[in-house]
């Protein structure tokens, strides 16, 4: 019984010290891992061109409906593709809805409406007629 | 008895069972001659050898084999005992093998000489109903694509549950358990419980382990096996005949306008010509399943094995072919694989071993443009009342311009999907010489797969006839625009795996002790190039260089991404005189998915057992049961298979706008940041015992148990939408701004049963049964605050529908004043229930249905049995506790299944069994509007998964033609269902039932061996 404990004492040892020396073998950036196709805070807040391009997409406006971006990349220009601008107004109504009375009723926050606008997972029954 | 010419020495005797009881027709031979012998019916024998200094082998079938040395004795009475070859067996598990009778974690295993009976080339789909805890449902058929969705004793998390699949020891190796072929398997093991902890934070979901066959010391074996296969759908809807459609037409429109009367769409002469057929160009009766499907599609299996060594050198090594055509007429669906394996072993020293694994795979899919889904919608949408193909070979425009006909085959252009899959595996082991059981051994992978698909859409011109100016009106439909387009995508995956590790192997008196550590890391590499064309001149030159010329008839796009891990391992399994059992092991992962400092995270489990029956006093006083096993685990899992780089803000270029004349990129918040992700992680607790009985029974029972917490999931439902950070922009992966949380809590708990009895003798035959009862319970996921308490998710299993419960129909209008009922209802409709008792049917009375699309139950009967030369083999499955919603898109837009169209109620049928029809199914007050349990299905089935019938010809009759076996084999894969499901197959997950019918496959076959 004694034997078997000394056994495996070393045992134990010996494992424990080629763990060690495999840890300090690999690469301590290993797990660090650069994506390609984004960018952080820090980029943005350090890169002129791309703080630009992010303050320049700030003044891209309010998403009037929730369908928008549907068919092609929200822009200037997009208050074209579903709803007209005059719709968020009081002149006229878009009448398939898609969730214009958002910005209507002022529910849409200036931040939220620049910065992203709001998009209701429920559908209404009557735009099924859109397009 | 056996004349010889020496005969000096005589030894006689009696073989008897345990217990006592003579064994007749037993074998004695004199160990490495042909002399030999049976026993009589009492067990009884006498031997005539040459000297009394030989060795007597004893065998009888179902017994463990005997070597006795004579000794110069004349009476040898011999007792054997019972082979319970379920306590021998070694059992693949993680980072290694166990005896069977020492685990002390659950795991099931199949043998891959199981896995050959199905004929099914998809390997996902022949472990359904084997075994308890696995929970398996072929979702489709389609060649290429019909595999089975699985899991380990049900789902318990709302984010990925995907199993982990280890192949000889590669976690998550590229080209996974679907398309290996079945003749490589050695054995498949699942781990259900917290023995998987040893794979750490991919190992939540199960882990299943497959090993692939090796060498064997000996003279080459050359195995060639060839399949036939007829394959046709397991069931397909009835669809209504053009009368009965005309006839609903008029009540469409009846409905919506009941003034004009009941024939405002034909007239009843119209009906009896699609009926009777006298003008089949204006007035068709179209069967678009017979028009678009054959009868059945052929697929076949090759396979070419030799298997061999030397006791220094041994070596597998395989081809094999598969092919599946599809089951559309003139159809461009093909799936062609082919694949080899080459598996060596050899011995540098006594000490040091090395062994090569190389295997690759050639998957060839083919498919027309259109998408199945799309091609069955329109086989079920077709109207009947329009022809196929008009007699002068003009398509017609089918439904909205989609001819069922045509979309199957290669008209509109083709998508061909040629997937190259590579693994080679490295791997060394040294037994180190100053300490005895000690040994180092590590392993280098690399897999490599080459994903490339090109579509190239072509326009084609499908026609109607206008009666009234006898002419065929032209539509060009498919390709983009008018033109021909084309796409072309490659996805490259390598993934890179490291492992070296140290073993500690010994038995010092009854102490046995079996240990590791290890050290494994792994790196995986995607990237994705994109490129598309369209304005194609003409549709002769398929190529990205020869189609329109403007810019914007070009695009293209790509990513990559890494994603490494790595880990550190250790286990110290030991056991007392293989009486008293226990395990420790733990996985230390770090994920390059979470941030710094929070990458590493714990893994560990303890498990222990108690082999009661090893105890003197148990095997003295309970003599019917021969082995008897408590055990239990428990440990902490984790999954880390969820977004990456949630853990700061992202940036991406993911919109454009015009400034001053210029289209400009514009970058946006993509994601906002999580700094805390973290791992979801599991806690299993796992209680089993396993028993034999009556020496040919045997039991197994498990109790689980598994709370999974810290699940991923974005906070959606309880975020205002006005807080504009839910859904903006759509992303390209429509992912919500909010980042994942670790909010969400599942517990998940049932049992597992298997029951079999091995009989051996003239008639041999093993039968087992096996029940697994697993239920999840939601505590919490993000649910909109205020939700109803009869209406919540939370507290109930997951993916359950929310639906009105219907009472019925409304035969009459009085039916229809008695109950609360919506605007616009009429009679024929169905009976919402005002289930709070307002008065009214509002969006309140939607209840939580009782079960998903996920059975709660699952059970299996496996038969396999034997008399002399003949071999029979049975896998019953089944499911219970499961429901399907499928509501078929009808009305105007599309034809109806029989089963509505025959029991519709109408004016004239107000007994039917169906509402009445409607324009839009989607839309309508019985269907989409207000979607209800009506079309909730019980998709509860029992159905013979797998049926083989052999016949192995006796040796006598092949000697002269070299060939040490033949077996010629019948097989089939579904060959009968019984459920209550009556349109479409119960284990399809289709809302809507569009999609590629699952398949029966009849099987003919023929194994050779040289």
């Amino acid at each position: 019984m004694k034997r078997f404990k000394n056994i495996t004492a070393v045992t134990v040892a010996s494992m424990m010290a080629c763990m060690a020396t495999v840890m300090t073998a690999c690469k301590e950036d290993f797990l660090d891992v650069v994506p390609t196709d984004r960018v952080s805070d820090a980029s943005i807040l350090s890169d002129s061109v791309l703080f630009e391009a992010y303050i320049t997409n700030r003044y891209m406006g309010t998403r009037l409906t929730d369908k928008e971006a549907e068919g092609t990349l929200p822009g200037f220009g997009r208050g074209f593709e579903y709803a007209m601008w005059s719709s968020v107004t009081d002149e006229s109504i878009y009448n398939n809805d898609d969730n214009t009375w958002l910005i209507q009723r002022g529910q849409i926050s200036g931040d939220a409406a620049t910065a992203a606008s709001a998009r209701s997972t429920t559908r209404s029954p009557i735009s099924t007629k859109c397009r | 008895m056996y004349g010889q010419a020496q005969t000096a020495f005589s030894v006689k005797g009696t073989v008897t069972s345990d217990k006592g009881e003579g064994l007749p027709g037993a074998s004695v031979i004199l160990k490495g001659t042909s002399t030999g012998t049976t026993t009589d019916v009492d067990g009884k024998y006498s031997l005539n050898v040459p000297d009394g200094a030989g060795t007597l082998v004893f065998t009888y079938i179902g017994y463990v084999n005997q070597e006795i040395a004579i000794g110069n004795r004349s009476q040898l009475d011999v007792k054997l005992l019972v082979n319970d070859k379920t306590l021998d067996e070694i059992v693949v598990v993680g980072y290694g093998t166990q005896k069977k009778a020492t685990l002390t974690g659950s795991v099931s295993e199949i043998k891959g000489a199981d896995i050959v009976k199905s004929p099914q080339p998809n390997v996902s789909n022949s472990l359904a109903g084997r075994f308890s805890g696995f929970v398996a449902n072929n979702r489709g058929g389609e060649p290429g694509y019909d595999g089975s969705s699985y899991t380990v004793r049900g789902f318990a998390s709302t984010g990925n549950s995907d199993v982990l699949i280890v192949v000889d020891g590669i976690p998550g190796q590229v080209g996974g358990l679907e398309r290996l072929d079945p003749n490589d398997i050695e054995s498949i093991s699942i781990l259900k419980d917290a023995s998987a902890a040893v794979y750490g934070s991919r190992a939540a979901n199960g882990v299943i382990l497959v090993t692939t066959k090796r060498g064997s010391t000996g003279k080459p074996v050359i195995s060639y096996s060839f399949n036939q296969g007829f394959s046709s759908p397991t069931r397909l809807p009835g669809l209504a005949d053009a009368p009965t459609y005309a006839t609903i037409m008029n009540e469409i429109d009846y409905y919506n306008n009941p003034a004009g009367g009941m024939n405002q769409h034909y007239s009843a002469d119209e009906i009896e010509k699609f009926r009777n057929g006298s003008d089949p160009l204006r007035y068709p009766n179209t069967d678009w399943q017979k028009e678009t499907l054959k009868k059945f599609a052929l697929q076949n299996q090759h396979n070419l094995g030799i298997n061999g060594g030397t006791d220094n050198v041994k070596y597998y090594v395989s081809l094999g072919t598969i092919y599946q055509d599809g089951l559309y007429k003139n159809g461009a669906t093909k799936y062609k694989q082919y694949n080899f394996r080459s598996n060596i072993d050899a011995n540098i020293t006594k000490d040091f071993k090395v062994s090569l694994g190389l295997s690759g795979r050639q998957e060839n899919r083919q498919f027309p443009v259109s998408s199945a889904g799309n091609t069955f919608r329109s086989i079920y949408r077709a109207y009947p009342t329009v022809i196929a193909r008009y007699p002068n070979g003009f398509y017609s425009t089918g439904v909205e311009n989609s001819n069922p006909v045509v979309l199957g085959t290669d008209m509109g252009g083709t998508s061909s999907n040629p997937t190259s899959i590579f693994n080679g595996i490295l791997r060394a082991s040294y037994n180190l010489p100053f300490i005895e059981g000690l040994s180092v051994d590590g392993f280098y992978s690399v897999d490599k797969s080459f994903n490339f698909t090109k579509t190239f859409s072509i326009p084609y011109t499908l026609y109607n006839y206008d009666s009234a100016k006898d002419a065929y009106n032209s539509v060009v439909t498919g390709g983009s625009a008018g033109k021909a387009s084309l796409t072309q995508k490659q996805v490259n995956i390598t993934n890179i795996t490291q492992n070296i590790r140290l073993n500690y192997l010994r038995q010092i008196g009854k102490h046995n002790v079996n240990a590791f550590v290890a050290y494994e890391q792994n790196k995986r590499s995607e990237s994705t190039f994109d490129a598309s064309r369209i304005n194609y001149p003409t549709a002769s030159t398929p190529e990205l260089s020869q189609g329109g010329a403007a810019a914007t008839d070009k695009n293209n796009s790509g990513s990559s991404y890494n994603f490494t891990r790595k880990s550190f391992i250790g286990r110290v399994a030991y056991n007392f005189n293989e009486k008293y059992l226990a395990e420790v092991q733990a996985r230390v992962d770090g994920s390059s998915v979470f941030p710094k400092g929070k990458q590493f995270g714990f893994f560990p489990s303890v498990s222990a057992g108690y082999r009661i029956s090893e105890e003197d006093w148990f095997k003295n006083s309970v003599r019917f049961i021969d082995d008897l096993k408590l055990r239990a685990s428990y440990g902490t899992l984790g999954n880390d298979n969820v977004g990456q780089f949630q853990f700061y803000n992202n940036y991406s270029f993911n919109n454009q706008y015009v400034l001053g004349g210029v289209i400009t990129p514009g970058i946006d918040l993509t994601k906002l940041a999580n700094p805390n992700i973290t791992w979801e992680t599991s806690k299993k607790l796992d209680i089993g015992l396993n028993a034999v009985f009556l020496k040919n029974f045997n039991i197994e029972v498990i109790y689980f148990q598994q709370k999974r917490s810290d699940i991923l999931a974005a906070r959606n439902a309880s975020i205002p939408n006005t807080s504009g950070i839910v859904n903006p922009f759509k992303t390209n992966d429509n992912t919500p701004l909010v980042p994942d949380e670790n909010l969400g809590k599942v517990n998940n708990s049932g049992f597992e049963a298997t029951l079999g009895y091995n009989h051996s003798g003239k008639f041999r035959y093993n039968i087992s049964g096996n029940v697994t009862y697993a239920k999840s319970k939601i505590i919490f996921i993000d649910e909109a605050p205020g939700a109803l308490e009869y209406q919540r998710q939370t507290g109930g299993p997951l993916y359950t529908n929310l639906l009105y419960n219907t009472l019925g129909i409304y035969r009459t209008q009085a039916d229809l004043d008695k109950f609360p009922h919506v605007q616009g209802a009429q009679p024929g409709d169905l009976i919402l229930e005002d289930y709070n008792k307002d008065g009214k049917i509002t969006a309140d009375d939607q209840v939580r249905s009782k079960y998903g699309n996920v059975p709660l139950l699952t059970y299996g009967l496996v038969f396999n049995g034997g008399y002399s030369a003949f071999d029979i083999s049975l896998v019953f499955a089944g499911q219970g506790m499961v429901s399907q919603y499928v509501l078929p898109e009808s009305g105007q837009v599309g034809n109806f299944y029989s089963s509505w169209a025959d029991n519709r109620w109408s004016p004239s049928n107000t007994d039917g069994s169906y509402p009445r029809v409607d324009t839009r199914a989607s839309s309508s007050i019985n269907g989409g509007l207000y979607a209800n349990n009506f079309w909730l299905n019980n998709a509860s089935f029992v159905r013979l998964k797998n049926v083989e019938l052999g016949y192995t010809i006796p040796k006598a009759t092949l000697s002269k033609l070299k060939i040490s076996s033949l077996r010629v084999y019948a097989s089939a894969f579904n060959l009968f269902t019984i459920t209550g499901v009556k349109d479409f197959d119960p284990e399809g997950n289709s809302n809507s039932g569009q999609f590629y019918p699952q398949q029966r496959i009849l099987n003919l076959g023929v194994n050779i061996k040289f």
